[in-house]
């Protein structure tokens, strides 16, 4: 998931093109690492010595790791980590983008460095970071101004719910604020606490991505907008509400919900909500959330 | 065995006998969309077993539960809830529930409470 976020901040700062950052999306899961980008993400070498150390390779047949070693830049137990290194997703996109000479290996170094800057990331946080670690992303995300915590763990629940029953391969994108996007079709469920704060949540987006989900919940294929594909999509969304509300009543929080609503073609018309854009293999969609 | 699921939603009726018939065909399913229809089916057909959702339009679980009990004492109710906080669940076993299950269940779940009928 990082590796998306990393490659959304390179576009925005100019650094790529949306094709170029496409291609090297889905290039990464062929890309061969090379020590050298671990070793300058590490911020072992400098990229100066690891061009130096490639120029030459081309004359001697030796590892990199070895003449690294030979010329003082890399100890031996900084090359034992580098070899133990997770192939982090965002690293392989960094290396996509270095092979296809998108991107040179001193832009890779100095960008990694302002995006932990820009976002106010220490080294342990931007490590937890890119290596994906889901729950501490969507900590990073959320900008909510009132009861953070609870969306916090609102949007947890539901990443791990579309994981379980709709597809392995979802990553959510940057949280932002609703503005009067318009969708095609919504499953929406407010929830109560005791306080009478009224909280919205739904499911949102083109018919084609909702109808993927109910049928992957029901287990069956929708065609279209049906009592049945409307009813499963409502009833996803009622079931990670419902173990949301078991979860928040073990904190002694008691929530009730309220009966679903199934609607098409729908505005919000509601400054407080925010949207979690979400990107499965079938398509995205959008989980609303907010105080009502 | 007679098994009569109640519950508003077609897709947790479809997917629990899905379920159920994967245990054992030979099962014989009733269908209830909501609370005063699993009342009537009920006292209609032999039922051995109900699976029961708490929320609900017409009448809630455990409104039906009350009135089952009342009809039948020895009925052996299942509550089946996405809201399985203590408070429900102890209103369902008070009322004479046999058992809560949270949403979503799992195939040893059912398969669990159809062998202790």
């Amino acid at each position: 998931m990082f590796a998306e976020f990393f490659g959304n901040y390179l576009l925005n700062k100019g650094i790529v093109n949306t094709d170029d950052l496409q291609k090297a999306l889905d290039e990464k899961a062929k890309v061969r690492l090379k020590i050298g980008t671990i070793a300058i993400n590490k911020g072992y070498m400098t990229p100066k010595q690891v061009k130096e150390v490639n120029e030459l390779q081309k004359n001697k047949d030796k590892y990199f790791g070895q003449l690294a070693i030979e010329k003082g830049y890399l100890k031996k137990d900084q090359l034992d980590n580098l070899l133990n290194e997770q192939k982090s997703d965002y690293l392989l996109l960094a290396q996509a983008l270095i092979d296809e000479d998108i991107m040179d290996m001193e832009t890779f170094k100095k960008e990694v460095s302002n995006y932990k800057d820009e976002n106010d990331l220490s080294d342990n946080a931007f490590e937890k970071l890119k290596n994906g670690k889901a729950e501490f992303i969507i900590d990073q995300l959320l900008e909510f101004d009132k009861d953070k915590e609870f969306f916090s763990k609102y949007v947890k629940l539901f990443y791990k719910n579309i994981i379980r029953f709709i597809d392995v391969n979802t990553t959510i994108k940057e949280i932002k604020k609703y503005e009067n996007e318009e969708y095609r079709l919504i499953a929406s469920q407010k929830i109560k606490k005791e306080d009478d704060t009224f909280y919205f949540t739904g499911i949102a987006g083109d018919v084609d991505s909702l109808l993927k989900i109910s049928g992957l919940y029901a287990e069956e294929i929708f065609n279209e907008i049906s009592a049945y594909s409307k009813d499963s999509l409502g009833e996803f969304l009622n079931l990670n509400n419902g173990l949301f509300s078991v979860n928040m009543s073990d904190e002694d929080i008691d929530l009730a919900l309220s009966v679903q609503e199934i609607n098409t073609d729908v505005k919000l018309d509601n400054n407080l909500l925010h949207i979690v854009p979400f990107k499965t293999s079938f398509g995205t969609f959008d989980l609303v959330i907010g105080i009502y | 065995m007679n098994v009569l699921i109640c519950d508003d939603s077609m897709t947790i009726r479809k997917k629990l006998s899905k379920s159920i018939k994967s245990i054992d065909d030979n099962i014989k399913i009733f269908e209830a969309s909501d609370g005063q229809q699993g009342i009537d089916m009920f006292k209609e057909k032999q039922v051995d077993l109900v699976f029961l959702d708490i929320i609900m339009p017409e009448k809630n679980g455990i409104e039906v539960i009350k009135e089952i009990k009342n009809y039948d004492s020895k009925a052996e109710i299942v509550v089946l809830s996405s809201v399985g906080t203590e408070k429900n669940l102890k209103a369902a076993l008070k009322n004479g529930a046999k058992d809560f299950i949270q949403k979503p269940w799992t195939e040893k779940n059912i398969e669990t409470i159809l062998k202790g009928v």
